[in-house]
């Protein structure tokens, strides 16, 4: 999977007049290389962790092989080290980063700025996070496959905690469930920490009668699955939802060509996490193969699915 | 005295003193925060936990100005915010991953700070924050927050924070506790992190900060994954690798509450009880530990620490993973300040001076081919004449 999506980076490189990348995004370093590193809870201020330079080659943070595509030489992993000198003198020996005049980062902290203008005086540092994001946005039919692994999960897991979701739950015991669920099927690592109930999960139990919020999500091979669906507490589910009329309203409304503007108010982009839906600013439409995540909300009623937009419009990625 | 329970109003109010006097101090007109951890630190206020890729779009954003003792905070989770904290000085969230989220940002600071020379601190830039930040705010000499301040307002904690941490490690070793007793041949190493995760959000944790670590490891380093270092591979990523009998993991995860972290490392072995050889490695790892623990004072130094740890393995090498660190500091980052023992070498590890309510992870290895080592760790807070722990977990199956 790696390989071909590599190939639309170095495309879009040398579109922008990039001679190296330096990313610290993880969903970035991802697409680049393809390897799986550790999951960890929120947003790290930027590290240089995957380099690749204009020729093709990937240089990854990494202590081992381990989760890392055959196609990435051992020679082109470096270690961890908390000493920035040992840092830089490491990119440095990259060929294709020391000769750049023009390389790409993906966020930025003022220590690692200075110390990349140091190390690479003669380079100016450009914005690779518009130029990743973009090329990301269109997914493959791998790709897709795998969002549609992702959804199967979150899905499933989900209808067994919404079997469990009875008076006298508490909603901690759901997102713990969850969590066990989505395991069991093989992802031990969230998109997000869900909605059960409360945004914040706590030890309150639910009562009959209320109405209850889900949206979940997890990431299989680092591509998003989740979806979000509301239940009234102890009804046996029997109830049609107000908010799958007005679901199935907008999703009629994307397909290519359609301006993001207009379906902006219900619609995000998802692939490996949260994606913005529009990369070019203003004037950007959605196109074929853009994976969305669409969501409703009526009345309190809350419906949110993952579709892929296709010639005919939008498809569900999760199947019947 | 580390109480019992956290006064989580008083933490919060001591924090932002410490930052606001640090502010002052460093005669700076603001502190701008993007981390998670920093602006956790700075507020108190919750966040969804998620990937990386979603936690930087739905981040939490913290600004102090100076003669400010009370931050602005612009959040997208308006339950995760401390009762206490003003409204007016809580605004909606921003996307600093689009050019008008950081357009916001930047009016933002220009509003707080005014339009003159001054110096601010900074943590960190989205590439969209960096192009608004140099186009208007180009008077501000930008310093970087995670270096300069945020890194010595964490490093002593108060007795309330102590608390917290000792607190979210306790949760953390009960669904320990569970998983062991559940451990077996024939699970996999994602149905730990099943039951790992269930407990933890049972038992009130607020997050899960890590994926779980079940590592089973290699016979020799030869035979593990290839290694960059030549040393021994750790973590490495939780599959669905089947146990085995006789499979000696090493456990590593970490969960919050109430925003500090918690640690929790330990070796296990699957179905069986130790071999001597290997008994041998959890003693050795012991020794390690109690050799430190025993000069563990305030006014001793990060190099004491090291020095000690290396002649109670034998005075060769250092019992550690090289590329790693002896012990780390934490709070409300799983691995903080103060570093000990890494690669930016002894003079760096003779500058740091333990004072009281400093607090450390330590987390030796013993490792010989054929054993599968032993690893594990022990929170460490240090005390006016000494320390105390924040961890008590058991090293069965090594020691009843």
């Amino acid at each position: 999977m790696s390989a071909p999506r590599r190939q639309r980076v170095l495309d879009a490189m040398a579109a922008a007049g990039l001679d190296a990348v330096v990313l610290g995004r993880e969903a970035n370093a991802r697409y680049v290389s393809g390897a799986r590193r550790l999951w960890l809870a929120g947003a790290r201020a930027f590290a240089p962790s995957c380099v690749l330079t204009s020729g093709g080659d990937v240089h990854l943070l990494s202590a081992s092989d381990d989760g890392v595509p055959a196609d990435i030489p051992f020679a082109h992993l470096y270690p961890i080290t908390w000493n920035p000198s040992k840092l830089t003198a490491r990119l440095a020996t990259i060929p294709g980063l020391a000769r750049a005049h023009t390389i790409g980062v993906d966020a930025l902290t003022p220590t690692m700025s200075t110390l990349l203008s140091l190390t690479f005086p003669s380079a100016d540092l450009a914005d690779a996070q518009a130029l990743l994001l973009a090329a990301r946005r269109v997914k493959s039919a791998e790709e897709v496959d795998t969002m549609r692994a992702a959804v199967a999960i979150a899905a499933a897991a989900l209808d067994d905690v919404i079997a469990a979701a009875v008076p006298g739950a508490r909603e901690c015991d759901l997102l713990g469930r969850f969590a066990q669920q989505a395991c069991e099927r093989g992802t031990t690592t969230p998109a997000f920490e869900g909605r059960f109930g409360s945004v914040f999960p706590s030890d309150r139990a639910l009562v009959a009668g209320e109405r209850v919020v889900f949206d979940v999500g997890v990431l299989v091979d680092g591509y998003e699955g989740g979806l979000a669906r509301t239940i009234v507490c102890g009804d046996g589910g029997g109830v049609v939802a107000p908010a799958d009329a007005a679901f199935e309203e907008v999703l009629a409304r994307v397909g290519p060509g359609v301006p993001c503007a207009d379906v902006a108010r219900f619609a995000d982009g998802v692939g490996l996490g949260a994606e913005p839906l529009s990369v070019a600013g203003g004037d950007d439409v959605l196109v074929e193969g853009m994976t969305l995540s669409v969501r409703v909300e009526v009345e309190e009623w809350v419906r949110r699915d993952q579709v892929l937009v296709t010639a005919r419009g939008a498809e569900l990625l999760l199947g019947p | 005295m580390i109480p019992a329970r956290p006064d989580l109003a008083r933490l919060r109010a001591d924090r932002r003193t410490k930052l606001a006097a640090a502010v002052d101090r460093k005669d700076a007109a603001a502190a701008v925060l993007l981390g998670t951890t920093n602006v956790r630190w700075a507020t108190g206020a919750r966040v969804v936990a998620a990937d990386q890729a979603r936690s930087a779009r739905r981040r939490n954003v913290a600004i102090v100005v100076a003669g400010d003792a009370v931050p602005h905070l612009w959040t997208h989770h308006r339950d995760g915010v401390p009762a206490d904290h003003p409204d007016d000085h809580v605004h909606d969230g921003l996307d600093l991953e689009s050019d008008t989220g950081a357009g916001e940002l930047v009016v933002a600071v220009e509003s707080l700070v005014g339009r003159r020379q001054a110096r601010v601190f900074l943590d960190e830039w989205t590439m969209p924050l960096r192009r608004a930040w140099s186009a208007r705010l180009d008077g501000l000499v930008v310093e970087d927050a995670a270096v300069h301040l945020m890194g010595e307002v964490k490093l002593v904690k108060t007795d309330d924070e102590l608390a917290c941490i000792r607190a979210a490690q306790q949760l953390n070793e009960v669904a320990a506790a569970d998983v062991h007793e559940a451990l077996r041949p024939g699970l996999r190493q994602c149905d730990l992190s099943g039951l790992f995760l269930r407990r933890v959000f049972e038992l009130g944790a607020h997050q899960n900060t890590v994926d779980p670590i079940w590592q089973v490891m290699p016979a020799s380093v030869a035979a593990g994954p290839a290694s960059v270092t030549g040393d021994v591979v750790f973590p490495l990523v939780t599959t669905d690798r089947v146990l085995a009998r006789g499979d000696v993991v090493w456990v590593d995860t970490g969960i919050t509450l109430d925003g500090y972290d918690s640690d929790f490392g330990r070796t296990w072995i699957v179905g069986a009880d130790p071999a001597r050889a290997q008994y041998d490695q959890f003693r050795r790892w012991k020794d390690v530990v109690d050799a430190v623990l025993a000069i563990t004072k305030p006014g001793v130094t990060g190099g004491d620490l090291c020095r000690a740890a290396i002649a109670a393995a034998g005075g060769d090498r250092r019992p550690w993973l090289p590329h790693l660190y002896l012990a780390h500091g934490i709070g409300v980052d799983s691995a903080e300040a103060p570093f000990i023992g890494t690669d930016l070498g002894d003079a760096f590890d003779d500058s740091i001076v333990l004072a009281p309510n400093m607090v450390f992870v330590l987390e030796p290895i013993a490792w010989a081919d054929g054993t599968g080592g032993y690893r594990g760790e022990e929170i460490v807070a240090v005390t006016a004449d000494g320390y105390e722990l924040l961890s008590n977990f058991h090293y069965r199956p090594y020691e009843r």
